[in-house]
């Protein structure tokens, strides 16, 4: 393997003078649990790393009375699931999370890093998308915020430019009653998944009635694949009968699943039915009980 | 920089080392410090045989620069014995209950068992299954490996009230 430049600024100022004195596509590291396995397979090669794990500015995890959840490029996915910071309505997220990898993985990987990695089968993407969150892009002179269902552009493949990081997660705190479920179907414990789909719900104001929701599917098609024609079908239906079958065909009809080595499309469409089914249920169950 | 000298504390050892960008602390462990307990599988992080402790939390070392780990706390499993020829209880009780058999996966399960039973002496049969979740074992079916787990949890509780 070929040896690279390895640099560590400590704060962001010395990190965007660094990228601007490299000549050269550099490639950002905090955890490094995806960058690593594609280097050793000979899917990335690198010639210049710069480590952000130096720069204390890009260390918080914060969460206001109310207000949107911000996480930073160096929370570990471990760190952030010890912190109380998810309100019941996200509680699907942290679910989503605590099933990435391994505890040993969680201990270096982040969340920042879940996301820009763009696998298809993520599982903190679903609930993401779900919850409406959004990656702050910054290059040094500015800094945009894109919902992460527009970043994510494909297998691998991100809105981010040359020499641009993404070093914050906006997660707004959603208003009003409402609940998440997240589903993940594996071969065993710490798997990718086969499938995985978040499902978010939302409560009118008395409190009987559908009034926003949202169906994501993980691991079925290049990106996250939101269910657009289900939500429409949920929204304006008592909460206590939910066509969830309906929307689970729904769902099935806008998933492209490939066949590979983890299960066949022919069984991911099943499971996208049934875990799509399921999550409705849980959703509505979990709201209507409380 | 493509070579750093960095320093490693490694079961309370400081070492002064010099590498390169590229190399691995599981590779630097083993070939540097000539700390050969800890082993490597995979390469990829996912089967835990290079599990070490960092910073008071498992790592799986062969996704890890060494110089990732410049002035880091590491425990490797050549660093729990106590000393005076003893062995930790989590080694006695793999031993006595049959948690070994190749003995490939043993240094990375004990080092996720150790971490494990630092920040939690009561763990239940699913937390220990949790725990070591990231450790794959192809010989034993892992039932050995989780009783001697909770044979040590035991074991480290009647030391403490004794």
């Amino acid at each position: 393997m070929q040896n690279f430049h390895y640099y560590k600024p400590v704060s962001m100022t010395e990190l965007w003078a660094t990228i601007s004195e490299i000549s050269g596509s550099p490639v950002f590291l905090s955890g490094g649990t995806d960058l690593f396995p594609e280097m050793k397979l000979g899917k990335r090669s690198l010639d210049h790393v710069v480590d952000v794990k130096g720069i204390s500015e890009l260390e918080f995890a914060s969460s206001e009375e109310n207000q949107a959840i911000r996480i930073g490029a160096n929370m570990t996915l471990s760190n952030l699931l010890e912190k109380d910071l998810f309100p019941p309505s996200m509680v699907f997220l942290k679910q989503a999370i605590s099933s990435i990898g391994s505890l040993q993985i969680r201990n270096r990987a982040t969340l920042i890093g879940n996301i820009c990695r763009a696998s298809p089968a993520s599982d903190s993407v679903p609930p993401l998308i779900c919850l409406g969150a959004k990656v702050k892009i910054e290059d040094g002179r500015n800094g945009r915020y894109l919902e992460v269902e527009d970043f994510l552009k494909g297998p691998g493949q991100t809105q981010l430019e040359e020499k641009e990081m993404v070093t914050e997660v906006m997660i707004p705190n959603p208003s009003g009653k409402s609940t998440g479920s997240f589903i993940k179907a594996d071969r065993v414990s710490k798997d990718l998944a086969i499938v995985n789909v978040a499902v978010f719900i939302k409560l009118d104001s008395d409190g009987t009635t559908c009034s926003d929701a949202k169906i994501v599917l993980g691991a079925v098609g290049p990106t996250a694949v939101r269910v657009k024609a289900g939500e429409h079908l949920l929204i304006g239906k008592t909460i206590s009968n939910l066509p969830s079958d309906e929307a689970a065909d729904l769902a099935v009809k806008s998933c492209r699943p490939i066949s590979d080595v983890r299960a066949t499309a022919d069984y991911r469409k099943a499971l996208v039915h049934v875990l799509t089914r399921r999550a409705i249920n849980n959703a509505a169950k979990d709201l209507y009980l409380h | 920089m493509l070579t750093h000298c960095i320093h490693l504390i490694v079961n309370e050892t400081k070492y002064e080392v010099e590498v390169e960008s590229k190399e691995f602390l599981s590779d630097v462990l083993r070939d540097k410090l000539h700390l050969t307990g800890t082993k490597e599988s995979c390469g990829m992080g996912d089967c835990g045989a290079c599990t070490v402790i960092m910073d008071g939390v498992t790592v799986t070392s062969c996704l890890i620069l060494a110089v990732e780990a410049d002035g880091k706390e590491i425990v490797t499993v050549e660093g729990i014995a106590p000393g005076n020829g003893e062995l930790h209880s989590i080694q006695k009780k793999f031993s006595e209950f049959g948690a070994i058999q190749c003995g490939f996966c043993t240094p990375g399960m004990i080092m996720s068992a150790k971490a494990l039973l630092d920040r939690n002496q009561t763990p239940s049969e699913a937390e220990i299954k949790d725990a070591i979740g990231g450790n794959l074992c192809r010989c034993t079916g892992y039932i050995k490996i989780i009783r001697a787990i909770a044979g040590a949890a035991e074991d480290l509780k009647q030391q403490e009230r004794s």
